[in-house]
């Protein structure tokens, strides 16, 4: 994992996954240095006459920045940049130094649900859709159990284990017959709000309520990202159901992902 | 074994506060095989021959449709399953006369020829139903790679407007359509939005007796792909934004509104099958402002193929206060803006021309001519050569006819989006 100048984890050594920031030489820097071999070379540096101190995270920027080097704070208008992935971005200081207290609560890693836990998903076995959808699967269903898999990152693979490599899937359905090999994704933007993406799967994907009886779940068109509400139940395979849930106060229960939060599992 | 190559043609130096970022990626591939590589048994092929009332008038397009369908049937590799569709009012399958596609051999062949010769016109126009029940053939055959050839006379009638884009929309992703325009009662519009929906081609064959030739030739070229299912992936920035991804060789075709979001920074397009063949791709890009000196990627433009990686371009921004760096347009981009910009004109400027506004398609169809002689698409201004009088090429001075055949007209237009190849220096 190299550290883009912007505080992202970068699964690419040269440029950076998330801002296209360029790697390399900085890769394990966090202090902004003007790229080598540059044709017009900016002088700046932590401590420059001119440079001014971002308010939110107290990095030394050049007078004149739109977006500050550290965090991505946003001078012209004040906003802070969209939460970063890993939890604690190696440039934000310890104790957040003149940030106003009220813009705390956006400083809220995106992988926790609004009120500050983290997502899970309930991953169960569902007998009444096996008996609506999955009996002609010739498989009998397996008892009605469910699991919980937290950890969660903006995008979560439904699927099974590949044996030919590639990402594997952080839900992983592989006792579920009628589950794909890539079967669906689960998208998160910086909102917290979930959708579903049907990824051409064999046997499709469907989304109901809970609570609602499962004839009234509708297939979702394949490819095509669809709102989930935290009232939503995904439904795919011969038995498999999943529910996208603010994690509760008790962490035993949870697995972590299972084919890796990276997808970069053998 | 299929090998993919991109190569990026971009001026990457952006002047302070500039956002946009343009490039032209070439991909080429070599070694696909054709369908004999990939295993004929995975690729369907579909022949649909509009058998309407119209098709008697005259009589010589039916005859000339049959030969084509029979000179296409001898394209098709054994072992490939195929069908043949007659589409009047709904779609009657002509062969086999089973349920189901059949493989190709020495047989079905012969007795597809056989039946190919008993269609008989009568009845409407309805594209949409045609295209419905090719898509749920091609679905029940579990093909991988599936291909129709679609032959029509007319335009959609005997179902309401919105079958055909409801048609569009349900066989997207399941197979790929080249269509033919025979005679001039079709409407240019309509298959283009079949061809350009189903990631296929579209012209005019004016003179019957070229058919089969053309079907003839269409089948080879679908029989040459070997590698199924490519798509474009395009990760952009985060806070940017993808202006657009045009296919800008060998034709315009804008796949912008195409994309699928694989993750909310990457977007998939998917390109179809493909043969030994080169493609260039015009990407734009806005990026969020970055000081003088930064260096960014500002796209990544990857060929993939089953998930996996088989080729990569990158597209960079480097920000300059040089401007000799700064102000240079790369050739290949600027082609290109100008041979989309052409087809626009083209398009826009017999549009005009049908509504009487004489003033707009003299000027657009002018604008047309000026672009086709910089660039040297030759092909293009011979079209328009028989649409208007070219007095200056250079200033886009033209003149419109008074009289024009059909026919002509609609070649121009169907002819629009094919653009030449640029001479690159990267």
């Amino acid at each position: 994992m190299a550290l883009c100048p912007n505080g992202h984890d970068s699964a690419d050594p040269d440029w950076c996954d998330r801002c296209g920031a360029k790697l390399g030489a900085l890769a394990t820097s966090v202090t902004p240095t003007p790229p080598a071999g540059s044709p017009v070379a900016p002088a700046t540096g932590a401590a420059v006459p001119g440079s001014v101190p971002c308010p939110n995270c107290d990095t030394s920027n050049r007078a004149n920045a739109l977006f500050c080097e550290g965090c991505g704070y946003d001078f012209t208008t004040g906003q802070l940049p969209p939460p970063v992935a890993p939890p604690s971005p190696p440039v934000s200081t310890p104790s957040t130094q003149g940030a106003a207290p009220g813009e705390e609560p956006e400083r809220v890693p995106a992988e926790a649900s609004p009120d500050g836990a983290p997502w899970v998903i309930e991953v169960s076995v569902d007998p009444e859709w096996y008996s609506a959808h999955g009996a002609d699967s010739g498989v009998p269903c397996p008892a009605a159990t469910s699991r919980r898999v937290g950890a969660l990152g903006e995008t979560v693979l439904l699927g099974r284990t590949s044996h030919r490599g590639g990402g594997g899937p952080q839900v992983v359905l592989d006792d579920d017959p009628g589950v794909s090999r890539r079967h669906a994704q689960l998208l998160r933007d910086a909102a917290g709000a979930w959708r579903v993406v049907d990824l051409g799967s064999t046997n499709g994907t469907s989304v109901g309520r809970h609570g609602a009886p499962v004839a009234d779940a509708a297939p979702v068109e394949p490819s095509k990202p669809f709102d989930l509400t935290d009232q939503s139940v995904v439904y795919v395979g011969a038995w498999t159901a999943l529910r996208i849930m603010p994690g509760d106060a008790d962490p035993a229960s949870l697995s972590s992902p299972e084919g890796g939060a990276d997808g970069a599992s053998s | 074994m299929a090998t993919f190559t991109a190569e990026v043609f971009q001026n990457e130096y952006l002047p302070e506060g500039a956002t946009e970022v343009n490039a032209v990626v070439t991909v080429t591939s070599s070694g696909t095989g054709g369908v004999v590589a990939s295993g004929p048994a995975s690729v369907a092929e579909m022949i649909i021959i509009d058998s309407s009332g119209s098709m008697d008038m005259p009589g010589t397009k039916m005859v000339a449709a049959r030969r084509a369908a029979q000179a296409a049937i001898d394209e098709i590799v054994d072992g490939a399953l195929f069908a043949v569709l007659a589409g009047n009012t709904g779609a009657q399958v002509v062969y086999p006369r089973e349920p189901g596609l059949v493989p190709m051999d020495e047989r079905t062949r012969a007795e597809a020829k056989q039946w190919i010769d008993t269609i008989r016109p009568g009845g409407a126009t309805t594209l949409g139903a045609w295209l419905d029940v090719a898509r749920s053939m091609f679905l029940t055959s579990g093909a991988r790679q599936c291909h129709a050839v679609l032959l029509t006379d007319g335009k959609q009638e005997g179902e309401p407007p919105a079958a055909l884009d409801q048609a569009l929309s349900a066989a997207d992703g399941v197979f790929q359509c080249d269509c033919r325009g025979i005679g001039e009662g079709w409407v240019v519009e309509q298959l283009r939005r079949i061809s350009t929906a189903l990631l296929g081609t579209v012209d005019i064959v004016a003179d019957p007796a070229n058919l089969a030739a053309d079907f003839g030739e269409i089948m080879r070229n679908s029989m040459a792909r070997g590698v199924a299912d490519v798509r474009l992936r395009v990760w952009a920035p985060e806070g940017s934004q993808v202006r657009f991804v045009r296919q800008v060789a060998p034709q315009v075709d804008d796949l912008t509104g195409r994309g699928i979001a694989v993750s909310p920074l990457i977007r998939e397009f998917p390109t179809g099958a493909w043969a030994d063949e080169s493609r260039d791709y015009h990407v734009a890009v806005a990026v969020p402002i970055a000081p003088i000196g930064s260096e960014r990627l500002a796209a990544r433009v990857e060929l993939v193929v089953d998930d996996q990686v088989q080729a990569k371009g990158l597209v960079r921004a480097v920000w300059s206060e040089n401007t000799d760096l700064t102000t240079r347009i790369n050739p290949s981009v600027a082609h290109y803006t100008g041979q989309a910009e052409l087809a626009s004109a083209i398009q826009d400027g017999l549009a005009a021309r049908r509504d009487g506004d004489e003033r707009t398609a003299t000027l657009k169809l002018g604008r047309a001519a000026q672009l086709a002689h910089e660039s040297g698409n030759d092909a293009t201004i011979r079209l328009l050569q028989k649409v208007v009088d070219i007095d200056d090429p250079d200033a886009g001075t033209v003149r419109l006819k008074r009289q024009v055949a059909a026919a002509d007209e609609m070649a121009l237009d169907t002819r629009s989006t094919k653009t030449i190849r640029v001479h690159k220096e990267p």
